[in-house]
């Protein structure tokens, strides 16, 4: 569940208005096909491949970190001929949650498709500048530089894709046609190297990845949503959301629950509940974040307790949208039984576009 | 105690000593002034340059602003780089505003010129230039549109285009549409926001890159790739690395290196005027010199006085050039301050154009260093020591036991330098013209000319002695007087003298060099300007480029009309030749149908021999300034780098062009068709039909139906705009001419006030002995007349001297184009005659002390 989605919606509410553009629909019953569905959707209007996992440092520092690359179809520019067009957008967020430090590290890049930069439709291939996530052989390796940090990651899904919602078609509101496609790998084997502060050391970990692609339009009354991906360490993996209307109030949710054998179980709306345990006041933004929550899936209780509080993301340089992703513990009985990372957003003063 | 009584005869002889200190003022003036405007023009244009470039470290060009750009795929080899951090692609063009204007009957004809006006448009792709240049960024007017800077129709206007385009207002915060006018059609535009850069202050639109490349028709093209390198990178090894990947004709070139090159496009203007305007000090030098050498000679049994008290020569030397030097400094200081007001003024109230078209449209602000200053000032100074100098030089070496006794002006010879320097300083001038130009300046024929007018100066006093002694003695008695005066004693009268030959063989020069150049350009215009009428893009202006280029079906359209015989099209291109010299400004490629009649009006210089094996390779002819600056000559093959290939070409010939200093060339159309796919045009020249009514046919071409805004003028319009250009361009040349010859015309004042009060017994006695007042003006007239003529002749002499220097080296070094030798006779007569009328006038004039009662009265005063 993704950060862009709120921001596009609103942006495209308007949009549609002036852009006779016809973007692709998703429709439940469509089949997914890999390995060319990990590649980009570039009919559809929006679209993201979503890296989240925690690490652990050949010096045994454990570390938390999100790779992100989003594509955005704009309607502008269809008609044109000049290669500089600016249909597809690419944008990429990288953060690295170390508690050492208190606070995220993170960059971000933006650039218009083409010259070098692109989303590979056949196959999960993208450059974004220097910043790149290319699939080879079932083998996802991505790459990310920045000023303060740098990831080179390979990730190994063991298991084969969580396709969320009915066969991916994941519904995303009451109302039919507020859906995506979406499809996890839960339980990924990540190494690499990752350098902070001009020291590179070797990390091994656990990861999880996302990537949806969609169209429509969400409900103008959502104002956030919380979203969860876990992987347990018994080898299972929880996925659950929920959005929330103006007033706090749940509107929508779902998700899925991998068992340790395997076994997938998908949640409907009424099995999660999110309920916030502990808030934290950003000294930037005043921004009030429910960092620890209480998360109910389907009879199970996960309490989630973050690595630090201060992981807010401002993102302001491209997606223009400041919110909450972070690394955090999953307890159950005060015993830690996974790792995984919450996404909070909408929490700030009504978002400003 | 020595330093005060100097000082005093300062102040005593206030008259000449302001005259002399207004001389070097004004050089100092002219001079620093004309450097003020020309470096803040060129530094605004800088600016607004690297404004554009924002922090880039590298810009990789082919040609120059405004010219045709470079394939667009090369963005993606540079910032595959690894010291690339980001490569920004550009767009650069200028569009015309299109003033929407109500369709009423009486304004319309003239509606169209009074909305023109032009706005730079910078296409960039907005994600990659916001790291070099985040000004670009702006501010969106509040709306829904997120994307509003993404679409191709949108732009952020600056200040100065939002002035252009009026409106605003109430609603200034919203979008607003307006047009613009390129390649011949109307295109709507909507303002979505406002950017304003400090640095760049002409009207200026930023629009998303593929919008630009769609409304400048240049699709494929970028104009500029601005790249930022990895911190800590050598962008003069980059640049290196990168040539190699770089097509013919495109350079990865430094911001210094861009800097170098725009500065080079006006350097040898810029250095001409300089030198120009300091001719005024020059003069003003002269009038210190004369100033001072009346001075020492009035004062000469005081400085001898001075000797037997103890006073050394040392001393006494130092302390005359030291007055020279006082003279200068205060010259020179107000001379400074006059200067940065006058540029300042000049700035503000007619921008820093000086007339060369050069800065057009530039509205500096008056830049300027300490350092320059300092410069201008010292100037100042040096003009006043060398004035003293030679003076001081001749009182210190005088016998303190024969000065006591001398009465003025005697023994003054002494005074002047010894001969052999004169010849000295002329054979040095020779052997400096013989010598090649170095550094794309003609700084030895400079050098030159100050050596042959100074050698000319130091010989004048002995050849106008020469010349009276052989003028057969007239019976008249006063005039019998005013040529004895002369005769013996050259010294008083040289120092007069020296300023007027300086002065008037400089505007002699002058006159000469750019008559010569005006009726050149004039035989060239006739020549080039063969067809009837002549039809271009509104706001053409004559750089070419892409962005207002006809296309092939307006071309057409023009064939097609009723009375038009023939139609030519041409296209203008930037081409770099020789990619190792990134700051050698581009050469213009002309690409036009090339028949036999066409070469004819190209006045073509020199041939390739006819035997000459020219393996079919196609035709180019290229103007002086690409064989002087790039070595080519008639009968060699060279490569023409052309959209990333080279094109092996036959240089056919030399062509005269007085339109592009930095080279141009011819190549036939069909030719320049069969390698490239770009059939713009951007000049179409008409042959009308021998029945044809010219007016008819400009009516036709205003009623095409389509969108563009034509200029049409017919050959004669066109040459007497370009005459008038000619002219604007040289009236700052004459006003600094004028300047000189005041400054000269000062100096002969100068002198006989001086030598009126020196004479004042001989007047005295004249009197006793029954000579009337009015008897003793025609004396001074005459003396002034004689001195007039003299100076006159030998400044024509020399005038004509260092007007051939003027045209066949330095013209020829600077702009690299040669011109014909045309002499006015005329007003060269004309000039010599008020130059005499004026010395005499003068002379009569500052003698008036001489005519009054106390002339009388000094006869006493030794006795």
């Amino acid at each position: 569940m993704r950060i862009a989605w709120l921001f596009f919606s609103f942006v495209f509410t308007h949009l549609a208005l002036a852009e006779p553009v016809r973007f692709a629909d998703v429709t439940p019953g469509h089949a997914l096909m890999f390995p060319q569905d990990h590649g980009a959707h570039p009919a559809f209007r929006t679209e993201w491949w979503y890296v989240t996992g925690h690490v652990q440092t050949s010096s045994g520092t454990p570390l938390g970190f999100q790779v992100t690359f989003f594509r955005s179809r704009t309607g502008v520019g269809e008609d044109s001929k000049s290669k500089f067009a600016p249909q597809q957008i690419l944008f990429a967020h990288a953060a690295i949650a170390d508690p050492r430090h208190g606070k995220l590290r993170h960059d971000e890049k933006v650039a218009r498709a083409g010259f070098g930069n692109h989303a590979n439709a056949s196959t999960m291939d993208i450059v974004l500048n220097n910043w790149t996530m290319k699939m080879t052989d079932a083998v996802i390796a991505t790459r990310v530089a920045s000023k303060d940090f740098s990831l080179d990651l390979v990730l190994m899904p063991t298991q084969s894709p969580i396709l969320q919602g009915a066969n991916g078609y994941s519904q995303k509101g009451p109302s039919v046609g507020q859906a995506s496609y979406y499809a996890s790998f839960a339980q990924v084997n990540v190494s690499g190297k990752v350098m902070v502060e001009g020291r590179s050391e070797t990390v091994t970990g656990k990861a999880w990845f996302d990537h949806e692609w969609s169209s429509d339009i969400m409900s103008t009354d959502v104002s956030g949503w919380d979203w969860l991906g876990a992987n347990l360490d018994d080898g299972g993996a929880v996925m659950a959301f929920r959005m929330r209307a103006t007033d706090g109030r749940g509107i929508w949710a779902g998700g899925t629950r991998v068992a340790g054998d395997g076994k997938v179980v998908k949640l409907t709306p009424d099995q999660i509940t999110f309920t916030p345990i502990e808030t934290w006041r950003s000294p930037r933004t005043a921004t009030q974040y429910p960092v620890a929550m209480r998360v109910d899936v389907a009879g199970e209780t996960f309490e989630l307790k973050p690595w630090m509080n201060d992981q807010e993301l401002d993102s302001s340089r491209s997606t223009g949208i400041t919110y909450w992703e972070g690394a955090v513990d999953l307890l159950r009985n005060k015993q830690r039984v996974g790792r995984g990372y919450l996404e909070l957003t909408g929490y700030g003063k009504k978002l400003q576009f | 105690m020595l330093a005060k009584l100097f000082l005093a005869s300062l102040r005593a002889n206030l008259g000449r000593t302001v005259l002399a200190l207004a001389g070097i003022a004004l050089g100092v003036a002219l001079g620093l002034a004309v450097h003020v405007i020309n470096q803040s023009a060129i530094g605004e244009m800088q600016q607004a340059a690297r404004t554009l470039s924002g922090d880039a470290d590298l810009s990789i060009r082919a040609g120059r602003v405004n010219a045709s750009g470079f394939d667009e795929n090369l963005l993606e080899i540079v910032a595959a780089n690894e010291r690339v951090q980001m490569a920004s692609p550009v767009i650069e063009a200028d569009a015309a505003y299109r003033k929407d204007v109500p369709n009423t009957s009486t304004g319309a004809a003239l509606q169209p010129m009074q909305g023109r006006q032009t706005i730079k448009f910078i296409g960039v792709d907005i994600f990659r230039a916001a790291l070099l240049q985040p000004g670009f960024a702006g501010e969106m007017y509040p709306s829904d549109d997120r994307f509003a800077m993404l679409r191709g129709d949108h732009v952020l206007l600056n200040q100065a285009a939002r002035a252009v385009i009026g409106g605003g207002g109430a609603d200034e915060n919203t979008p607003r549409k307006f047009s613009v006018t390129v390649g011949g059609a109307s295109h709507s535009l909507t303002v979505a926001g406002k950017a304003e850069l400090a640095g760049y202050a002409g009207p200026l639109a930023i629009i998303d890159i593929a919008g630009a490349q769609t409304l400048f028709n240049q699709l494929g093209q970028v104009s500029r790739i601005d790249i930022r390198l990895i911190p800590g990178t050598n962008s003069a090894d980059v640049a290196r690395a990168l040539a190699s990947q770089l097509p013919a004709g495109v350079t990865a070139s430094t911001p210094e290196q861009a800097d170098k090159q725009s500065a080079a496009v006006s350097r040898a203007y810029r250095i001409n005027l300089t030198v120009l305007s300091l001719v005024a000090l020059f003069t003003g030098g002269f009038l210190v010199f004369s100033t001072q050498s009346l001075s020492v000679l009035r004062r000469r049994a005081q400085f001898a006085l001075y000797r037997t008290l103890g006073v050394t020569r040392g001393e006494l030397m130092r302390a005359l050039i030291a007055e020279g030097a006082v003279l200068g400094c205060i010259g020179g200081i107000i001379g400074t301050a006059l200067g940065l007001w006058l540029a300042t003024f000049a700035l503000a109230k007619f921008g820093g154009d000086l007339g060369s078209g050069f800065f057009a449209g530039t509205a500096p602000v008056a830049q300027w260093t300490w350092p320059t200053l300092a410069f201008f000032t010292s100037l100042g100074i040096a003009a006043g020591v060398a004035g003293a100098a030679i003076p001081a030089r001749a009182a210190v070496n005088e016998a303190p036991a024969r000065a006591i006794k001398a009465s003025d002006g005697e023994g003054a010879t002494s005074a002047l330098p010894p001969t052999w320097t004169g010849f000295a300083l002329i054979v040095l001038s020779g052997v400096l013209l013989l010598l090649p130009a170095f550094d794309d300046i003609p700084w030895l024929a400079y050098l030159a000319i100050a050596a042959l007018l100074l050698g000319v100066l130091a010989l004048s006093p002995i050849a106008s002695t020469r010349i009276i002694a052989i003028i057969p003695k007239p019976k008249n008695f006063i005039a019998q007087l005013s040529l004895n005066h002369i005769e013996k004693s050259p010294g008083p009268s040289a120092a007069g003298i020296t300023g007027v030959v300086a002065s008037f063989s400089l505007m002699i020069a002058m006159l000469i060099m750019v008559v010569s150049f005006r009726s050149s350009l004039e035989q060239w215009l006739i020549g080039v300007l063969n067809q009837d009428l002549y039809v271009r893009q509104g706001n053409g202006g004559s750089g070419g480029g892409d962005s207002n280029a006809l296309n092939t079906s307006t071309g057409a359209a023009l064939q097609a009309l009723a009375g038009v015989a023939q139609a030519d099209f041409l296209r203008y291109r930037s081409i770099v030749l020789d990619s190792t010299k990134p700051e050698q400004p581009p050469v213009t490629l002309i690409t036009r149908p090339l028949r036999e009649n066409v070469l004819q009006s190209l006045s073509v210089l020199k041939r390739a021999a006819a035997d000459t094996n020219r393996d079919k390779l196609p035709d180019i002819w290229i103007s002086e300034a690409v064989a002087d600056l790039y070595g080519y000559t008639p009968g060699q093959t060279i490569s023409l780098p052309l959209d990333g290939t080279t094109h092996p070409v036959f240089v056919a010939g030399i062509w005269r062009d007085y339109a592009r200093s930095f080279g141009a060339m011819v190549i036939d159309r069909e030719v320049y068709l069969k390698w490239t796919a770009d059939d713009k045009i951007n000049d179409v020249s008409l042959k009308l039909s021998t029945d044809a009514n010219k007016a008819n046919v400009i009516a036709a071409v205003r009623n095409l139906p389509i969108e563009a805004k034509l200029d049409i003028a017919d050959a004669a319009e066109i040459r007497k705009f370009s005459l008038q250009a000619f002219d604007r361009s040289f009236a700052v040349t004459y006003a600094l001419e004028i300047a000189a010859i005041f400054v000269g015309l000062a100096g002969i004042s100068a002198t006989f006030s001086a030598q009126a009060w020196s004479r004042r017994r001989e007047f005295g006695m004249l009197r006793h002995l029954g000579v009337s007042r009015r008897e003793i003006a025609t004396l001074l007239g005459a003396e002034g007349a004689l001195l007039g003529a003299l100076g006159a002749g030998i400044g024509l002499l020399l005038g004509m001297a260092i007007a051939l220097i003027l045209i066949f080296v330095v013209n020829r070094e600077s702009f690299h184009w040669s011109m014909e030798l045309h002499i006015p006779w005329v007003t060269m007569a004309v000039l010599s005659v008020a130059l005499v009328v004026l010395t005499s006038i003068s002379a009569v004039l500052s003698g008036k002390f001489a005519m009054s009662k106390q002339v009388i009265a000094a006869v006493k005063e030794d006795a």
